[in-house]
């Protein structure tokens, strides 16, 4: 029961806590769900591997290289897909850029390798690894490290540091924002990033249990997505137990019936939440002015 | 701050001629020379490019490539015409159009392949299951706001295809179900339609589908929808259901992508949980942006240019994605609206045939009491802050009252829990004896409470006549209602707004202020309220505007129709105004004839801040 259901729900579900990490941050600032998020953090171990097989780079440059490249395609998309956008309530424009971007990234991912998957070799150990009575791995064990050091790091962040609370105030006003000489421009680049550095970390640790292929990003999108939805679209604190949530269901569907109903039970869970709690578990009503 | 000095700094309402500007050309080319017009009308010009793209199809073969490839941007059409009734009415982003086409597709193969019912009955079966996976998409979806929705639509799309995979006693699981074809039924097993057919029959739902995409654009039902669209605040202070014009939306265009789903198995004569492609979604929302959201043409240019590029393109597969993104960010980025933008309307307005009236209000059967809003004691905190503490107040028939006081007074926080979007933290609204504390917006506008706002809520989409058709339409039947009074007071308004009900169906988005501010408040008159709230009426008007203004509520209240009106222009309030209640920090501070306000200490030290 421990090592065939809590402990890789608990993993799977510190993945999607990551994921839903990163689009929180961009939501919370700029009101965008980035579509192109899962495509971002396909990208990372893909970068890692273009540079180190075809550019033979040592691991370390080619971190570094793919963290500046995901970051930049980040910065690009943030400026033709996002900023045009911002605080835009009207059909939702963004929903159309982004998944524009998400198109294009996803296409550009097949032509490193030819669209073939490709394992990922760098990682801290796909061997079994035990403490205690927990049989995990190193892969596991730096997920779930992960998750928590970026899901406390970007609350910690948020709420103790001068840049944190200029986004905070861009999110609650942008136009109060700007009036006290904070460009709700620079904050929506800024939040591009760190939701940039996220998916790397996310991309990056992911990718050994995963492996690496086009289809990558929208498997982790969808799941990313409903623990966001499940915690509260744009809650920070919501990511975590929406992402664990959602990793207890998988890998209870996946062991109990079968993996081709994990989504459409996933779905069904998110329907209930949102019947109960519209806003998700940890979720604000927008308030409305007439 | 006198009216004088706001009509120096804002422009006036001068009936500007229609500015001619490139696109109006083209539009007017486009539209052809004036005895040509009757082309536009959907089932003139519908039928007579169905037969050419027959014949077209006749003269390259029927089994040839370019009639596939017609045949794939007809059923594509059919899709996108569907889901522009969601997305591009409505508003209402479904990415979950793809699951109605994969819902469709598998009615049609279960009730042809498995149970051999004819054509007949599985096509309208397959949007009968479309229509339902559209209750069952947009009834939770509605609630969560256009997010909400485009992601339980995406979930809808993303599990499609695993449900299919799933359920394979019925669906054949991967191998799908093969031998799809359509048959006339009456037991004549041989009488299956050949490829000839299946085109004939896809033409002929793509014109049905292109006739009731215009038909429900004009109609109660789509302009109800371009107003949830455009501002909901404002279409539910007319009394529109909010939820219920989008869920009709949704399930209307989930209708015909089953209906496209049907068809498409008929093409392919097999269905597989292929058919659920995520892409697919995408794609059929990509045709109504890039074509034109709200169109009449705007679906079939998306479907065409969408169903038409893998012909140019069959060498180099990998470019399409590419070539479907650059076509949604620069039509995102530079054309908003699609390639054909337009969605304005003209619609048929009643005629008046009523005199203005002269004398005192007309009294009704239902005597004063029945046509009173009333409020007692009524309270409303927020968090801590009580911003209305037991204001009581009444507002008879033919009776103008005036709430004055200075700015974060209450005064629109009261407009505000009278007419619902606020329920009240204490304290009871009745309109004549009904008690409307908890009614909600959309049913106390029912009930005959009209109301404007201060920035004008009007709905950009539609042109001025179809405003007043779509306010005509929630007209509420007050009981005894004087006939059309309430009608000609509307033209009137709007024919000194320099507004054209006849011959201009441009939208409305382009208005000056003051236009935009009388014509929501004559679709606020046009619906013949009980009581109308006004707030802030007079902002930004000039002198003149603000003679036409007072001169409305006069007329308004000479037939029977009580206002409530928030004013800082005290010369209006006393001109217009019966009594005036003057509120202080949520609170009721004075109260009596609205001549008398000025001579009141209390009042004007509550202005004066001493």
């Amino acid at each position: 029961m421990l090592n065939s259901i809590v402990i890789p729900a608990i993993v799977t579900g510190a993945l999607y806590t990551l994921v839903a990490l990163g689009l929180n941050v961009l939501v919370k600032v700029t009101g965008v769900v980035n579509f192109a998020h899962g495509d971002l953090l396909a990208w990372a171990p893909l970068a890692v591997l273009v540079a180190t097989t075809k550019l033979h780079l040592p691991l370390a440059a080619a971190l570094i290289v793919a963290a500046a490249f995901v970051i930049l395609l980040a910065l690009i998309e943030e400026r033709i897909a996002i900023r045009p956008f911002l605080n835009s309530t009207v059909a939702l424009p963004w929903i159309l850029s982004t998944l524009a971007v998400s198109l294009v990234l996803t296409q550009l991912s097949t032509s490193p390798f030819s669209g073939n998957t490709v394992a990922f070799p760098y990682s801290f150990g796909q061997s079994a690894l035990n403490i205690g009575p927990i049989q995990t791995n190193g892969v596991g064990v730096t997920v779930v490290a992960t998750a928590i050091v970026l899901y406390v790091a970007v609350q910690v962040g948020w709420r103790r540091t001068h840049l944190g609370k200029m986004l905070e105030a861009v999110s609650d006003d942008s136009a109060g924002a700007a009036a006290i000489g904070i460009s709700a421009r620079r904050a929506s680049q800024i939040a591009a990033v760190v939701a940039a550095i996220v998916a790397f970390g996310t991309g990056i640790v992911s990718a050994p249990q995963l492996q690496v292929s086009p289809g990558l990003g929208l498997t982790l999108l969808f799941s990313g997505f409903l623990a966001a939805a499940m915690g509260g679209i744009g809650s920070f604190a919501g990511a975590l137990p929406g992402g664990i949530l959602v990793g207890f269901i998988t890998q209870l569907i996946s062991v109990y019936l079968s993996p081709t109903w994990i989504n459409v039970f996933l779905f069904l869970a998110l329907l209930g939440i949102y019947l109960v709690r519209p806003h998700g578990l940890f979720g604000q009503p927008v308030v409305r002015a007439v | 701050m006198s009216r004088q000095t706001s009509s120096e700094q804002l422009p006036e309402v001068v009936p500007a001629p229609p500015e001619k500007t490139r696109s109006d050309g083209i539009r007017n080319f486009l539209r052809g020379p004036a005895p040509l017009r009757w082309v536009n009308a959907p089932f003139i010009n519908g039928p007579i490019v169905v037969i050419i793209v027959f014949a077209v199809a006749s003269g390259l073969g029927f089994l040839s490539y370019p009639t596939f490839v017609i045949q794939t941007i007809a059923l594509y059409a059919i899709a996108a015409y569907g889901l522009d009734i969601a997305a591009g009415y409505a508003g209402v982003l479904s990415l979950g159009h793809g699951a109605a086409f994969a819902v469709g597709g598998y009615a049609v193969a279960i009730f042809s392949a498995t149970h051999g019912q004819p054509f007949w009955i599985t096509l309208p079966l397959s949007m009968v299951a479309g229509a339902l996976l559209g209750i069952l998409m947009g009834a939770p979806a509605t609630r969560l706001g256009g997010l909400g929705l485009a992601m339980i639509s995406l979930g809808f799309a993303l599990i499609a295809g695993d449900v299919a995979l799933s359920a394979a006693t019925y669906t054949g699981g991967q191998q799908g179900i093969v031998g799809v074809v359509p048959t006339w039924g009456f037991g004549l097993q041989s009488a299956a339609l050949d490829s000839t057919g299946v085109l004939v029959l896809i033409l002929v739902c793509l014109l049905l589908t292109y006739v009731v995409h215009a038909a429900y654009r004009v109609s109660h039902l789509g302009r109800a929808a371009f107003a949830v669209k455009d501002e909901p605040l404002g279409a539910r202070a007319l009394g529109i259901a909010v939820g219920r014009t989008q869920i009709t939306a949704v399930s209307a265009a989930s209708a015909f992508g089953g209906l496209a789903g049907g068809l498409y198995v008929y093409m392919n004569q097999l269905v597989s949980p292929d058919i659920a492609a995520l892409s697919l979604s995408f794609l059929f929302l990509i045709m109504v942006v890039f074509g034109g959201a709200g169109n009449q043409y705007g679906p079939l240019i998306g479907a065409a240019v969408i169903g038409s590029l893998p012909i140019f393109l069959s060498k180099y597969t990998s470019i399409n994605n590419y070539i479907y993104a650059a076509m949604l960010l620069v039509v995102v980025l530079l054309r908003p609206r699609g390639i054909v933008g337009r969605t304005g309307k003209l619609a048929r307005l009643p005629q008046v045939r009523s005199q203005p009236r002269e004398d005192g209000p007309a009294h009704r059967a239902g005597g004063r009491d029945s046509f009173t809003l009333r409020c007692a004691d009524l309270s409303r905190s927020f968090g801590g802050v009580r911003a209305l503490h037991e204001v009581s107040l009444t507002v008879a028939e033919g009776e103008v009252v005036a709430i004055v006081g200075p700015n974060g007074s209450g005064k629109t926080t009261l407009l505000n829990v009278l007419s619902g979007y606020y329920p009240p933290s204490a304290g009871n609204v009745f309109l004549g004896g009904d008690n409307i504390s908890a009614a909600g917006v959309t049913a106390i506008a029912r009930a005959g409470v009209g109301r404007t706002f201060q920035t004008p809520k009007i709905f950009g989409s539609l042109s001025p006549s179809e405003h007043i058709a779509l306010a005509l339409s929630q007209a509420h039947g007050r009981p005894g209602g004087a006939g059309d009074a309430e009608l000609r007071i509307s033209y009137d308004l709007l024919d000194a707004a320099g507004l054209a009900l006849h011959g201009d169906h441009r939208e409305s988005r382009d208005l000056s202020h003051g236009q935009r501010r009388f014509l929501e408040l004559a679709m606020a008159i046009a619906r013949r309220p009980v009581v109308l709230l006004l707030d802030e009426p007079a902002t930004g008007l000039s002198a003149e505007e603000g003679d036409i203004l007072a001169d409305t509520i006069r007329a308004v209240t000479r037939e029977g129709v009580g206002v409530l009106v928030v004013e800082h222009h005290m010369e209006i309030v006393r001109e217009i105004a019966d009594r005036a209640h003057v509120l202080h920090l949520g609170q009721t501070l004075w109260t009596g004839p609205a001549h008398a306000m000025g001579d009141s200490e209390l009042v004007r030290n509550a202005y004066l801040g001493r």
